[in-house]
């Protein structure tokens, strides 16, 4: 049974989820070699060993803005490869059992959002992450279907990479290039902008793959539940979670703004050991 | 059955570069486009590759491989410096000869690997240049016809003016005497005579040209579509990305268009 009493000060230090740093580290850096090696290798001067893929060509959504084109006609959208389709259905795999987990473990762009986060934080503290009101944010966190539907109807009618004229994660790791339209520089800059107010204000409300992913939360196979008997409502997993989610007053989260990244759970910054958890079949 | 982040961070790896992987194995895995080019249809070259088709995004490598081409005679026919000939893309040729005025670029590619190879090839509506060189090394390897040589004769790049690099303003503002040293690249190949389209300098389609300020200029947009064979891709993209990336020859597209544009004036 929940626990009716008022919020206990957590009894131990709160953790962090240094795993889940390090892969995502991991993606960035190896993404950010990626697109240095492709600029080389158009001179001529790439490393070998070192894949020179452009990043069009290792982004899942060019898989999803493709799918229609080439269902209708078995060609790609202009600048994607088959490269993109393998990684959409990887990301869709990911998604069926672990929800958004490509965003949260995975997407360089989420990972330079949370650095940029972390002065945000230094600078505003507990404000920070809470400047727009619950009512109109809720509203706002539907901005990105739109988005996504968008893009998916503008590609499938003009055939081409239209979301690589305002895409932050192409602007990000191509700005030193001539490839990179000045739309995708000025949606980065907002980007960056907004990351010192809102965490990861891009997933929240910008972002059209983040909205395809964030469907499998509805019906994903790991759930991840909290264990209202256990629960001491210090609302830690509130304050840890970067999407906003009120994980205390849920039992199972399918927010489909849930970016399975773990921060929310006894793993990390929970207090309460087997409280919240990612949890395969049914809770015990 | 709980989930630690470390089983996450297990999990998360294993699935996406294991997937990598087995669709490595099931050769699914490009991130490049398809690199071999139509293959000629009629005549006695049925079923070789097309030199047509050669795309921009094809490095000297690719067209030596396809072509059966020494990349020593596409090193001296494209004046190539780099130790890695093969590496080298053939969109770089652009830039590298930009003060020619995209005179040379995959264009120039396609119709020197044609005559090189004796093959069958359109001069109807060609405009790409070649280096002295490269007509030098055609000459030496296949017999050309008199239409051929017409239009090499032509279209072959002064000496006088490949030696030099001169400054663009030379290029875009030829006097109109055109004295001696004047650099402006002309249809005849020879210096001094100033390009008649230099007259409507503010409508002349150049790298930073984009398909809106085709439809700006006037260009109906079936027109455009009609030339490039595709829907009009985005607006704001400029012609000669979109013609790289496409594979299109810049050069030969940027003709056609300005066509398009002089027409609609």
């Amino acid at each position: 049974m929940e626990s009716s009493q008022p919020a206990k000060k957590p009894s131990k230090r709160l953790k962090t989820n240094r795993i889940r740093a390090w892969v995502q580290l991991f993606f960035f850096v190896l993404i950010a070699l990626i697109a240095i090696n492709h600029t080389l290798a158009e001179d001529g001067k790439g490393i070998a060993f070192l894949s020179s893929a452009s990043l069009h060509a290792l982004c899942p959504f060019g898989g999803v803005v493709s799918l229609y084109q080439f269902i209708t006609t078995g060609t790609f959208v202009q600048k994607v490869h088959q490269s993109s389709l393998v990684l959409m259905i990887i990301g869709v795999v990911l998604a069926l059992f672990a929800g958004p987990v490509f965003c949260g473990w995975v997407c360089p762009l989420g990972t330079f959002q949370e650095w940029i986060a972390k002065i945000g934080k230094k600078i505003f503290k507990k404000r920070y992450n809470h400047f727009i009101p619950s009512k109109i944010d809720n509203i706002l966190r539907y901005l990105r279907y739109i988005v996504l539907i968008w893009v998916i109807f503008m590609t499938a009618r003009s055939m081409t990479l239209v979301f690589a004229n305002v895409d932050p994660y192409f602007a990000l790791f191509n700005f030193w290039t001539s490839e990179v339209a000045a739309g995708g520089l000025i949606v980065l800059g907002v980007t960056i902008l907004a990351s010192l107010f809102i965490e990861r204000p891009w997933c929240k409300y910008a972002c059209p793959y983040g909205a395809f992913l964030g469907i499998f939360n509805l019906f994903r196979i790991f759930s991840l539940r909290r264990n209202a008997e256990t629960c001491i409502n210090c609302k830690v997993c509130d304050k840890a979670c970067p999407m906003n989610i009120e994980v205390s007053k849920l039992s199972v989260v399918r927010n489909h703004q849930c970016i399975s990244c773990m921060e929310c759970t006894s793993s990390a910054h929970c207090p309460v050991p087997q409280t919240v958890d990612f949890i395969i079949g049914a809770k015990k | 059955m709980r989930i630690t982040p470390r089983w996450m961070a297990v999990f998360v790896v294993t699935v996406l570069f294991g997937g990598i992987l087995i669709s490595m194995g099931l050769g699914e895995w490009t991130t490049k486009k398809n690199r071999a080019p139509r293959k000629l249809t009629e005549g006695k070259y049925a079923g070789e590759n097309n030199p047509a088709d050669i795309r921009g995004s094809y490095t000297f490598g690719d067209v030596s491989r396809l072509f059966d081409i020494p990349l020593e005679d596409l090193a001296v026919a494209f004046r190539i410096l780099e130790a890695d000939v093969a590496a080298v893309p053939l969109r770089s040729l652009e830039e590298n000869f930009a003060y020619l005025e995209d005179k040379l670029g995959t264009g120039s590619v396609k119709l020197f690997v044609a005559l090189y190879k004796g093959y069958p090839y359109d001069l109807s509506g060609e405009d790409a240049f070649l280096l002295p060189e490269a007509v030098e090394l055609i000459k030496q390897k296949t017999a050309l016809s008199q239409e051929q040589l017409d239009y090499l004769a032509i279209y072959t790049i002064s000496e006088a003016t490949t030696l030099t690099t001169p400054a663009i303003d030379e290029i875009t503002q030829p006097s109109a005497g055109g004295s001696e040293g004047e650099t402006a690249l002309t249809p005849t190949g020879g210096l001094g005579t100033p390009d008649p389209k230099q007259d409507h300098e503010e409508f002349a389609i150049a790298g930073k040209t984009t398909f809106q300020n085709l439809l700006d200029w006037g260009v109906r947009q079936e027109d455009i579509e009609k030339t490039i064979a595709q829907p009009l891709p985005s607006l704001n993209l400029l012609i000669k990305d979109w013609a790289a990336a496409e594979g299109f020859s810049f050069s030969t597209l940027k003709a056609q268009l300005q066509a398009l544009v002089d027409a609609a004036k």
